[in-house]
């Protein structure tokens, strides 16, 4: 490590001086970051596609009050399946679009999503579909379509278990409490925000723009929740980001298919 | 248990990169845990540096890390794995550092810490000074502030900036001459006699 271009002059000379304590590191908590790699890389290899759902059920055990919220969720996402699978789809001269098949193991998007038969997909002019036509560059436009197809999926069914998540803790944080198994759930969920945000398809700059927001307002979730003290200040905070952003009226038309893609 | 490394690498270290990425894409978790040990400390100083703040930059540190295993089979030994983490890492970090700027709204821009009136107290003048300096640096532009950083806070090389960020030599060093006059700049105000 050396300094190639030395400071020329005496001000040269105290700036970098005085720049050596700029945001001065402690020790490296190697041992606490690791565990944390392990954590996060487990979870991505060893979880199935069915562990959202599954903590969403573990946590309606211990939040039963937005039970019927989840219920409706999952409606959402089923709908969206179906409507996915059965939707006709016709392109600009009328006609019906051809059907491209996702293959069953191609869905990482859980049983809410996965019905019993072969799903298929409406190849074009389907909102959900629109990032898999493949006539534009993107971080998945060497993949086959299902792919696309597959990642829109797999963002729906995680943004309509975020949006439970966020419902459960606006309505835990007002009643001046987080329970641990929330501060957890928000925390998976960020963890699996940011990987689903680094897939995003490049041109599909709605998309990103819904995970960037939905990353910020579970950070501040997950911060919220690792402080033994809660503020109404930091609550008003995370209130703001989410009205600011609309996220929630986001994962809804996201969810209905309202969301256009590729903007 | 894996075998260490060959001595036949010891003098090399693209053959122990190459050495160690084999081992982890076949899911050696030791070669994981020697790459991870051999890099982390640099990593997460510059996270720390970058993000000031432990929480942040164990954050970038994790998500960094996550990311190079992830893609390890990309990996192709045109630069040092030291380079190519260092790439993610920062990309990580700017990328992680526009979105919490969205949420700190900093006002202070290069002006406004020109504009605050000078210490009257020579005896603070160090302090002060620092204080307006670590101000002026988080204030530098995404280009310059990573170079500033790498180089005159953490000691990189203009070689070792310019492989991480992608930018020729030469553009590191201007990048970092355009850092020190806008600091000095910034700092004219108050520093007078000191910095111009």
């Amino acid at each position: 490590m050396t300094h190639n271009t030395p400071p020329t002059d005496g001000a040269d000379e105290l700036i970098v001086r005085a720049a050596r304590d700029y945001n001065e590191p402690g020790p490296v908590p190697r041992d606490e970051i690791w565990n944390r790699i392990a954590e996060a890389r487990r979870s991505q290899t060893d979880a199935p596609p069915t562990s959202l759902p599954e903590r969403r059920r573990r946590y309606w055990g211990v939040w039963p009050g937005v039970g019927v919220a989840a219920a409706g969720l999952v409606a959402v996402g089923i709908a969206i399946g179906r409507g996915v699978e059965r939707t006709p789809v016709h392109d600009d001269q009328g006609k019906q679009a051809p059907l491209a098949t996702v293959p069953r193991d191609t869905l990482h998007a859980g049983p809410d999503l996965v019905t019993t038969a072969p799903v298929q997909v409406a190849g074009k002019s389907d909102s959900v579909t629109d990032n898999a036509r493949g006539d534009a560059p993107s971080s998945l436009g060497d993949q086959p379509n299902s792919m696309n197809v597959a990642y829109r999926l797999a963002v729906v069914n995680h943004v309509v278990g975020s949006e439970a998540m966020i419902t459960a803790f606006r309505a835990s944080a007002r009643r001046g409490d987080v329970d641990p198994q929330l501060a957890k759930w928000s925390r998976d969920l960020l963890g699996e925000t940011r990987l689903l945000e680094s897939a995003a398809p490049a041109d599909d700059a709605t998309m990103k723009r819904l995970l960037e927001d939905l990353e910020l307002v579970l950070a501040q979730i997950v911060q919220y929740s690792n402080r033994g003290m809660h503020s109404p200040e930091d609550l008003d905070l995370i209130e703001q980001s989410i009205r600011r952003r609309s996220v929630i009226s986001n994962i809804r038309n996201l969810s209905a298919g309202r969301l256009p893609s590729g903007t | 248990m894996s075998s260490p490394l060959p001595q036949v690498f010891a003098s090399d270290p693209r053959a122990v990169d190459r050495q160690l990425v084999a081992r982890c894409i076949d899911g050696d978790g030791t070669a994981e845990r020697a790459l991870y040990d051999a890099h982390v400390d640099r990593i997460y100083r510059l996270m720390h540096r970058m993000a000031g703040d432990g929480d942040l930059a164990a954050d970038f540190t994790q998500e960094a890390f996550i990311r190079t295993f992830q893609r390890l089979e990309q990996f192709r030994g045109d630069s040092s794995l030291a380079t190519w983490l260092h790439t993610i890492a920062v990309s990580v970090a700017l990328n992680g550092m526009r979105k919490v700027k969205r949420l700190r709204v900093r006002s202070d821009t290069m002006d406004s810490i020109a504009e605050l009136p000078a210490a009257g107290n020579p005896a603070g003048l160090t302090s002060d000074l620092r204080t307006r300096l670590h101000a002026a640096i988080d204030a530098l532009s995404e280009k310059l502030r990573p170079v500033f950083v790498m180089h005159d806070v953490e000691g990189y090389t203009h070689d070792e900036i310019a492989g991480t960020l992608g930018i020729p030599v030469g553009t590191s060093k201007a990048r970092l001459f355009d850092a020190r006059a806008k600091l000095r700049l910034a700092l004219a105000a108050f520093a007078g006699d000191h910095i111009v």
